[in-house]
């Protein structure tokens, strides 16, 4: 791998940057390996890289049915933050936000990791209780979080109207101050272009039809670029968990729903952290190119349409307005939709199936672009031992069967209600 | 936007119905294999990519609850009927004899 750098940078400018070569190889995919990985997410890249790297593990391939990175790392709103309440959570989650600190330098590629914080506003005195119970929680297990009056929320985000005199004003806030936003397309290619070096392959268009399994045993996968062979086999396809796991005969608690998401055009810079809010289900942004990214809720029903529906844009649209009404002039560039893998307890799933060999990474609902280090991390340590890493144990696939649901916010098995 | 059709009320725009669940998760199921059964059909979807029978409530309209054909890639929906009705597909997207 050639190192980037200030010096490549120059050499490169001075030789009309017609030399750069490509960050990772366009390979074909071989006959057998030792483990292949269907998804090129962020979390089957993490899982490739971490096998390359923490195991020695490079007999790897990565299947993409399309483009690396054109799922929903791709689509998201980029907030990373460990704000978890539950014990289950909060070992992947914290874990995670500390691989993110050092990850550029590690990876060798600019993943514009900002650490700008991100705040939950209250708007009533249920809300602070409720965040006040988060923070405790997370100052027991030695994360920082801290509570903002209305006066401290309001001198610290000026461009934020706190609803004096309406019925939701702001009533204080909470806030993660390790929390922030990284650029998702370079956490994709960093990852991609890392374990390419290390020797993995990555195969772009090869969609992932059929299962070979023989007494109970993976074998490999049948593609649209051929047969594949494979020891191990790693489902890792966010909103498509429950076609692909069904190619194995498996019936996951997952059900697919649309997501979307927004950005405003251009300005210059006037909100320096992520806002979220425990009435208006909006999480608002700034990008470093200086757009307005606005997340909204479920389109409320099951798709893989990957294409949104207006009033939830509209509904989006307004919540922004009302905690950023000077917003109101700008006009919208583009939406998009991802399909999002909602768990019946809103958690993921992760580790060894039924099916000897053949292990699943997803079930990220609208959450998993901020664990893609970790659950990288922990997923291809699990991969290596044939055991789920102990940071991942919780989410096993039987837990509904043993009553070990993880619910963070108590929502039944209605996923759309995550 | 999608438009649902009421069997009371006619058709009408997606945003005065809300998506309550799969059908499959109404399907009571008794007797002595009545436990295991009944943590798949609350917690397992089958999820695939087709014609769904969905449980939606004209929630902003007449409160009535319905049983809709729809299918999750194209969002086209062929039936939308009284709770009441029988379902035209089984869990798994097959045709119901
Ligand atoms: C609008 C939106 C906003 C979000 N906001 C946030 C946020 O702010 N913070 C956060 O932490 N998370 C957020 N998320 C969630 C986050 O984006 C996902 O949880 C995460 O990116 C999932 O990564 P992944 O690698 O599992 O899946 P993906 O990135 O979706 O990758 C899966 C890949 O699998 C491939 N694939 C599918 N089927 C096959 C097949 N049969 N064969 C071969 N390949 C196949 C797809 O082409 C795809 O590239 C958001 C999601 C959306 C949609
Ligand atoms: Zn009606």
């Amino acid at each position: 791998m050639r190192n980037y750098s200030s010096y490549a940078l120059i050499k490169n400018a001075l030789t009309g940057n017609t030399r750069w070569t490509p960050a990772w190889r366009n390979a074909r995919p071989r006959k057998n390996y030792e483990v292949i990985i269907i998804g090129g997410g962020g979390h089957g890249l993490a899982t490739a890289y971490y096998l390359a790297k923490n195991h020695g593990i490079t007999d790897v391939a990565v299947l993409d049915k399309g483009w690396i990175g054109g799922g929903n790392t791709g689509r998201n709103t980029t907030i990373i933050r460990s704000d978890y309440l539950l014990e289950e959570n909060a070992g992947l989650y914290d874990f995670s936000l500390g691989l993110w600190a050092g990850l550029s330098r590690e990876l060798n590629f600019n993943l514009m990791f900002s650490e700008r914080g991100a705040v939950t506003l209250a708007h009533s005195e249920a809300h602070l209780n409720q965040l006040a119970r988060l923070a405790n929680a997370m100052l027991l297990r030695g994360v920082n979080a801290e509570l903002l009056t209305r006066e401290e929320v309001l001198k610290e985000i000026p461009v934020l109207d706190g609803g004096a005199g309406t019925r939701w004003p702001v009533e204080g806030a909470f806030r993660q101050p390790e929390a922030g936003t990284a650029r998702h397309d370079a956490v994709v290619w960093g990852y991609a272009r890392a374990a390419d070096s290390l020797g993995v392959d990555i195969v772009e268009q090869c969609e992932v039809v059929g299962m070979n399994m023989e007494k109970g045993r993976i074998k490999g996968v049948q593609t649209s670029q051929g047969v594949i062979a494979a020891d191990k086999v790693a489902i890792v396809v966010a909103g498509h968990t429950s076609t692909v796991a069904a190619l194995a005969g498996l019936t996951l608690p997952v059900e697919s729903h649309l997501l979307q998401a927004m950005v405003s055009e251009p300005i210059k810079p006037v909100l320096d952290t992520v806002v979220m809010s425990m009435a208006y289900d909006g999480y608002v942004s700034q990008t470093n190119k200086g757009e307005i990214v606005m997340g909204a809720e479920l389109d409320g029903y099951p798709s893989y349409s990957q294409r949104g529906n207006l009033p939830r844009i509209e509904d989006c649209v307004r919540y922004t307005l009302t905690m950023f009404p000077s917003f109101s002039g700008l006009r919208l560039m583009r939406s998009w939709a991802g399909i999002n893998d909602m768990t019946m307890d809103g958690s993921p799933l992760i580790g060894p199936t039924p099916v000897d060999g053949l292990y699943i990474n997803g079930g990220w609902c609208y959450g998993g672009f901020k664990t893609i280090p970790g659950s990288g991390w922990a997923f291809a340590d699990t991969l290596a031992h044939d055991r789920a890493h102990r940071l991942v144990e919780p989410y096993r696939l039987d837990r509904f069967n043993t009553g070990h649901t993880i619910n963070e916010n108590g929502h039944g098995p209605l996923p759309q209600h995550h | 936007m999608q438009e649902i059709r009421c069997p009371w009320c006619g058709p009408r725009v997606q945003t005065e119905f809300e998506y309550y669940c799969d059908d499959s998760l109404l399907t009571e199921v008794w007797g002595s294999e009545a436990v295991q059964q009944n943590l798949d059909r609350v917690f397992l979807r089958s999820n695939h990519l087709g014609y769904h029978q969905e449980i939606w409530q004209h929630t902003h309209g007449c409160r009535g609850w319905l049983r809709v054909l729809r299918h999750n890639l194209t969002h086209e929906i062929k039936e939308s009927q009284p709770l009441g009705s029988n379902p035209v597909v089984d869990k798994d997207g097959r045709m119901q004899s």
